[in-house]
């Protein structure tokens, strides 16, 4: 057979008669409960988040009209809500870097499968699934000015050292967001260390007799061909951290000065303030964010991968 | 396939519809409103469902014991978690109600919880009339509507102060007026013991310092103004206090921590003396005897004196551990239930209630436990000479701990504070449908 009858072959679709159609094996009506649940609880709470958006629901009073844009406008004219998005992307672009930067690092030490190795894992493992609300609040006890951290630094330095980790107007948001890759970190380590497992040993054994030294091979076999795991892990870590909540509230509840509050601590504050309708308008304000973020984000991370 | 999503996204919206004005229609309730039980009438098979915050949480136990022994009903105590009101309004926006709830008892508090819909009236409480009257109608009215009962002295702000501290400085006489109190914090600050704390971290201390400020604006009616929008937190009176305030922490006269001071730490610096004066609300003093151990330690270490721009003013600020209110349910039987325990609650129950929590009596008949310290009493006494703090008079309150914490770290602006004062109380009074907004 020829390469052209092959691709035609393959291209030919079993045709479908119209008996099958009438009688298919699996009746339409058996995704019915599947759908029910999957209205109940992913698309009506979608559609009602959009809805409520427009209109001026809140704890004052009971009736619910629309109110179109005036949420919206409202939100966009004070300027909070601009300046909680910066802070947000800030916080998931520095939440990505440090969760890959610490994931990949992790992998790559521990790659080799030996006893002390397997412990390792699983112990960089606990934070991902320990509650977040705990850890921050130990990190918050641990990085107070006269907390064990400064204690430590005292120690080594000499002298007192009281260094404000959840003080500072600049670097807070960046401290929180080493804590929160920290706690993501181990996942990150897994999926890359899965990555560097499923890569061709004769690849690498080519690469060696032909004289790489272990960074050659790293940079320029082992690194591009994890590009799966690579968009895996930015896309989650990023998107992930868009909708971040707990960890902030535990560690600074948004201070100082408003530099860590990100749009969920600002959601919660207004949903406290009894206004739902603008809550909500800032939840969809986050989904459309994130979607913006997520669809070119993924979609290059992927071009990046064919490329290979 | 085009045509069914087409329909399945119609129905969705249909039911959407449906499901918002079902979450959103006021339960029907009684047309009649239940007459006043006897207090101990028999109630048995009556379940009612209290909520609680977790610092409210002990308040009840002791009335609720002895009213499920007197009458045979059950009180179930729910723990609604922190910070209580946001999720008791949001419990409510979906049509979760409780029969009796922790509340505050303030204008604000009783519109956001839109008690025209939900709450019962109480006027006409048996209990009315035996409560000083001096205190009766200061609180849980709304327009000419009774739906709060106060069960122990509201919340008070003033100033606490380290009476050794005092000493060490020189200061015979208690300062009278913002100026003597600022020459004190002076004179302290001489003597080696830092004059003010706050608590820019916990960030909500922060907010009675300006409060107290605007003590004077307050009795003269600016908040009404403000309400009527004939006066705006963009005002010299907001802006000088929000100055006033700031100028105090430039000249080093607060704790150099500031930033990352707590409530726990103002208490234990208070006490301990190393720090002389704090501006708080009362709650500070059951704070203080936990830790001093007794009532005669806490005299003899502590004293109190209300402040104002001119006059030993007291700003009142009931929050939502002085208060309770009874909902509409809809049960006419478990309606007129929740009314005798109040009634129960705030008579026969009374002097029992008050000894248990050591709080002081609100009613002239019934005695205080002996067991209160002298502190609390010269705080409550305050009332007397008190004036409603925001909370208690602005239709709204906007967040003023978190701007002036942002101010405090350098992120706001006294204008900015104002601004953003003005920007949210006009949101949340557009929200209310106030009149003018």
């Amino acid at each position: 057979m020829n390469a052209g009858a092959k691709v035609k072959l393959l291209l030919k679709r079993p045709r479908i008669n119209a008996a099958s159609k009438a009688h298919p094996t699996h009746p339409i009506w058996f995704i019915v409960p599947a759908f029910f649940f999957l209205i109940i609880f992913f698309i009506v709470p979608t559609v009602l988040n959009f809805v409520y958006s427009f209109t001026d629901w809140s704890s004052f009073k009971t009736e619910v009209n629309f109110s179109g844009f005036s949420n919206f406008s409202q939100l966009f004219s004070s300027g909070n809500l601009v300046a909680d998005l910066r802070i947000t992307i800030l916080y998931a672009v520095l939440v990505a870097v440090f969760q890959n930067l610490f994931g990949f690092a992790l992998a790559l030490l521990l790659e080799r499968d030996t006893l002390l190795n397997r412990i390792a894992r699983a112990s960089f493992f606990i934070p991902v699934i320990m509650s977040a609300l705990a850890v921050g609040y130990v990190f918050q006890a641990v990085l107070e000015p006269k907390g064990p951290v400064n204690s430590i630094f005292s120690f080594f330095a000499g002298r007192p050292v009281e260094i404000p980790w959840l003080y500072s107007t600049t670097w807070t948001i960046v401290v929180v967001s080493v804590i929160h890759a920290w706690k993501w970190m181990g996942l990150a380590m897994l999926i890359f260390l899965a990555g560097l497992k499923t890569i061709d040993g004769e690849v690498l054994e080519a690469a060696r007799i032909d004289g790489a030294s272990w960074f050659q091979t790293l940079r320029t076999i082992r690194f591009p061909l994890l590009a799966p795991a690579i968009t895996f892990n930015v896309a989650t870590s990023l998107l992930g951290s868009m909708n971040s909540f707990d960890i902030v509230q535990a560690t600074t509840q948004g201070g100082p000065g408003g530099t860590t509050e990100l749009l969920n601590i600002y959601i919660v504050r207004a949903f406290g303030q009894g206004l739902f309708a603008q809550a909500t308008a800032m939840s969809l304000v986050l989904l459309i964010m994130v979607m913006v973020l997520a669809f070119p984000l993924i979609w290059s991370l992927r071009k990046r991968e064919q490329i290979l | 396939m085009k045509k069914t999503s087409k329909g399945a996204l119609l129905s969705t919206l249909v039911a959407l519809t449906m499901i918002g004005s079902t979450v959103v229609a006021p339960a029907s309730y009684s047309a009649k409103a239940p007459a006043w039980p006897s207090q101990t009438a028999k109630l048995k098979g009556v379940t009612l469902t209290m909520w609680c915050a977790a610092a409210s949480l002990a308040i009840p136990k002791s009335v609720i014991s002895g009213f499920e022994k007197a009458t045979g009903a059950k009180i179930k105590v729910v723990t609604i978690p922190d910070p209580y009101e946001s999720p008791v309004l949001a419990k409510i926006a979906t049509g979760d109600k409780p029969d009796v709830a922790f509340w505050s008892p303030t204008k604000s508090g009783l519109t956001s919880i839109n008690a025209k819909a939900n709450l019962l009236s109480l006027n006409g409480a048996p209990w009315i009339s035996s409560v000083d009257p001096a205190l009766r109608d200061v609180f849980g009215l709304l327009g000419k509507t009774r739906y709060a009962a106060l069960i122990g002295t509201p919340n008070l702000v003033g100033v606490f102060y380290n009476k050794e501290a005092f000493t060490k400085a020189g200061i015979t006489t208690l300062p009278k007026n913002f100026t003597e109190m600022t020459a004190a914090a002076v004179k302290l600050k001489a003597a080696g013991v830092t004059p003010f704390y706050d608590a820019a971290k916990d960030a909500w201390p922060t907010q009675f310092m300006v409060q107290s400020l605007l003590g004077d604006a307050a009795k003269s009616g600016w908040y009404q103004k403000l309400n009527s929008r004939e006066a705006k937190f963009t005002d010299p009176t907001f802006v000088n206090a929000v100055t006033a305030y700031k100028s105090l922490i430039d000249q080093g006269l607060y704790n150099s921590d500031i930033k990352s001071g707590t409530f726990a730490a103002q208490t234990t610096a208070l006490l301990k003396g190393d720090v002389a004066m704090v501006n708080q609300g009362s709650f500070l003093g059951p704070a203080l005897l936990a830790e001093a151990g007794d009532a005669a330690t806490l005299d003899s270490k502590i004293g109190y004196f209300g402040i104002s721009p001119t006059s030993n003013l007291t700003l009142s600020l009931p929050g939502q551990t002085d208060a309770v209110v009874a909902f509409k349910t809809g049960n006419a039987k478990r309606e007129a239930a929740t009314k005798q325990f109040l009634s129960y609650w705030m008579g026969k129950g009374y002097k029992a209630f008050i000894d248990d929590r050591s709080y002081i009596s609100l009613q002239p008949k019934v005695a205080s436990p002996s067991t209160v310290p002298k502190l609390f009493i010269q705080v409550a006494g305050g009332l007397k000479n008190s004036v409603g703090a925001i909370q208690s008079q602005a239709i709204a309150t906007p967040d003023i701990h978190v701007y002036l914490s942002n101010m405090i770290n350098g992120t706001m602006t006294v204008e900015q504070v104002a601004q953003a004062m003005q920007t949210q109380f006009e949101q949340l009074a557009k929200a209310q449908g106030a009149k003018g907004f």
